[in-house]
């Protein structure tokens, strides 16, 4: 087993792409003990694309994707500007607010940070906000796009423990915590405006203001019922759910809206096409490594060592939050989740924790990584939009990493601050 | 090295080699968004018949699982032809200039020799995938499988001319670029 993680690393180094240093770490294991057939590789390979569940990532990225362009957007925008828009700083509340109701639409959260960023952040700068603080808001904020439902990242979770956490209970235990994010940056983007004296706006808050922002935004959040309502009330599985958003979108796109064009529908397939097979061969070459490591019991042996340091719960899920944080300052979130989860989830399991609140975890503690430089790909979107460098931040993400970091812990400290919904609707016991 | 790259004979900067990768890429492209386009409107009208008239088009589960694998080793030749493929830069951009070209070459001989170890032994798999027949489509399952070895050929061509560039650069005929800042953006490249 040594050989496969040798190879691994060694070609991680040298920049050959995550899924194929797995496939690489695998092909070598194979080739030196010569325990089982190459064939293994392929056949596993195959069988770690085709599922029918798995399906549900292409369809919520291009519900996402196609929602950007459609227009949907500049609607959900004016709801949440009638909404807390005469606050101080109030733009960085409407930002926050909006990735709040666009994350109800969109699965990932890169696409999320440049559809907010490339709106707020200009518009920020010209009203007299510091670039690094709109570079980083709205970064954090994107980290609300893969826990409030629908999430691809809860799904990859899903897929690479092996596929005995429910879907929908994921989705589910991510809502709280998602909204939990948005709240926490609300406070903190008013404490930092109070402190740098930020705008105020001169708009007042009116009733009726709400009232007709919400029938223009209505086509928006419908989607978000389609996909939660579908998906709670059991109508719809995960994919089935993402198909139907597709669908919708679709539908208001070219004929309400009209600003869905044969061109743009299109490039947003041949995206879509791109982003998932770049998660569907992660998943195809780790799902070869994660059946080489599971028929070594390798997360069996891993955690009898940490079990003989301390059986306690919290102390596993302490480290296991302080390691993924420490390791999103140089790896992107998918490729984390890519290679530990299949170690540390069995792990988790013999230490007696949930396996969706675990999951659920490990998923928001993975979504720091997006604004943990160098390695940033939240922060890498926004900072361009700025205008500055991706080092230029480090001085401003300190009490965004805090207390996101913060919230993690706390979510994993209290799991029936965020374990009642799902236990509401009775996924999870 | 300067000699064995010689003068004439670039193949893949020449108009022909240019041509080729523009018209086989293109090709891909327009596979990979029918294939995707396939699944996206066979598994919304499935739910709707489903849930408006109790029917099922009983192929749509199965057909779905086994185009995806299709778009997948289509449209991952793309990404490696854009450098979308998921990697982790953090010690090799350290390096500039020649020493880089070195470390890329290296790993872009790796990446090829995994990629014709896929080959082959997707090749042998195919062996056994005549027999196995889908029984909702009543296609033999090697339509499918040949997925991997035809995707893993397309994306070594790909990285034929990534390649070629590296060389290049080692040779001392083209000074080093950063592939991930000028990485081509070709959003709706096909119309």
């Amino acid at each position: 087993m040594i050989y496969l993680f040798i190879a691994f690393f060694l070609t991680i180094l040298l920049g050959v792409p995550v899924a194929f240093c797995l496939g690489i770490g695998a092909l070598a294991f194979l080739v030196i003990t010569g325990r089982e057939s190459l064939l293994i590789i392929p056949t596993l390979m195959f069988s770690g694309i085709d599922s029918f569940p798995l399906m549900a990532i292409p369809f919520f990225i291009m519900a996402g994707d196609l929602a950007e362009r459609s227009g949907i957007l500049p609607n959900l925008v004016q709801l949440a500007k009638s909404l807390v828009g005469h606050w101080r700083a109030g733009l960085a509340h409407v930002s926050i607010v909006t990735e709040m109701f666009l994350s109800g639409v969109t699965g990932t959260a890169v696409g999320d940070a440049a559809a907010i960023g490339s709106i707020f952040i200009p518009s920020m700068i010209r009203e007299g906000y510091d670039r690094k603080f709109a570079a980083v808001l709205t970064a954090s904020a994107s980290v609300m796009g893969p826990l409030i439902p629908p999430s691809v990242g809860m799904l990859i979770y899903s897929f690479v423990q092996g596929g005995t956490v429910s879907v929908a209970a994921l989705f589910l235990a991510g809502v709280v915590p998602g909204v939990m994010v948005g709240l926490g940056l609300m406070i903190l983007s008013h404490v930092l405006a109070q402190r740098r004296n930020y705008p105020k706006s001169q708009e007042r808050f009116r009733i009726m203001n709400v009232v007709r922002t919400l029938k223009g935004a209505l086509m928006g959040l419908t989607a978000m019922l389609i996909i939660l309502g579908g998906i709670l009330s059991g109508v719809f599985t995960p994919t089935e759910a993402g198909a139907a958003a597709v669908a919708y979108v679709l539908i208001v796109g070219t004929i309400f809206t009209r600003k869905l064009n044969f061109s743009s529908i299109v490039s947003s397939i041949l995206n879509t096409a791109i982003t998932s097979s770049v998660i569907f061969i992660l998943m195809a070459t780790a799902k070869v490594c994660a059946w080489l490591l599971t028929s070594a019991q390798i997360p069996q042996k891993c955690g009898n060592v940490l079990m003989s340091v301390s059986a306690s719960p919290i102390f596993f899920i302490t480290l296991v939050i302080l390691f993924l944080v420490f390791l999103g300052f140089f790896i992107e979130a998918i490729a984390i989740m890519i290679m530990f989860v299949p170690v540390l989830a069995p792990m988790a399991g013999s230490y007696g924790i949930e396996a969706h609140h675990f999951g659920l975890v490990f998923v928001m503690a993975v979504q720091i990584a997006l604004i943990t430089p160098p390695v940033a790909l939240g922060l890498f979107v926004t900072t361009k939009l700025a205008g500055i460098g991706i080092d230029d931040t480090w001085t401003e993400i300190g009490p965004f990493l805090l207390f996101l970091t913060v919230l993690t812990l706390l979510v994993a400290y209290w799991p029936g601050m965020s374990m009642w919904l799902p236990r509401l609707f009775g996924y999870v016991r | 090295m300067g000699r064995f790259l010689g003068e004439r004979g670039l193949p893949f900067s020449s108009l022909g080699g240019r041509m080729f990768y523009r018209i086989l890429n293109k090709s891909i492209r327009v596979l990979t968004i029918l294939c995707l386009s396939v699944l996206t409107i066979l598994v919304p009208i499935e739910v709707f018949l489903r849930y408006l008239f109790g029917k099922s088009l009983y192929i749509t589960e199965e057909f779905t699982r086994y185009l995806m694998v299709w778009v997948v080793f289509l449209a991952s030749s793309l990404a490696i032809r854009e450098d979308s493929h998921i990697s982790i830069g953090i010690f090799v951009n350290r390096f500039r200039g020649r020493t880089r070209s070195w470390i890329n070459l290296l790993a872009q001989i790796l990446l090829v020799t995994f990629l014709i170890f896929l080959i082959i032994e997707g090749v042998i798999a195919l062996s056994f995938q005549m027999d196995q027949i889908i029984p909702s489509l009543g296609l033999p399952i090697f339509w499918f499988y040949l997925a991997i070895p035809v995707g893993s050929f397309l994306m070594i061509l790909n990285l034929l001319p990534k390649i070629w560039e590296t060389l290049k650069v080692i040779s001392g005929k083209k000074r080093f670029e950063d592939a991930r800042s000028s990485k081509p953006r070709e959003e709706g490249g096909l119309l």
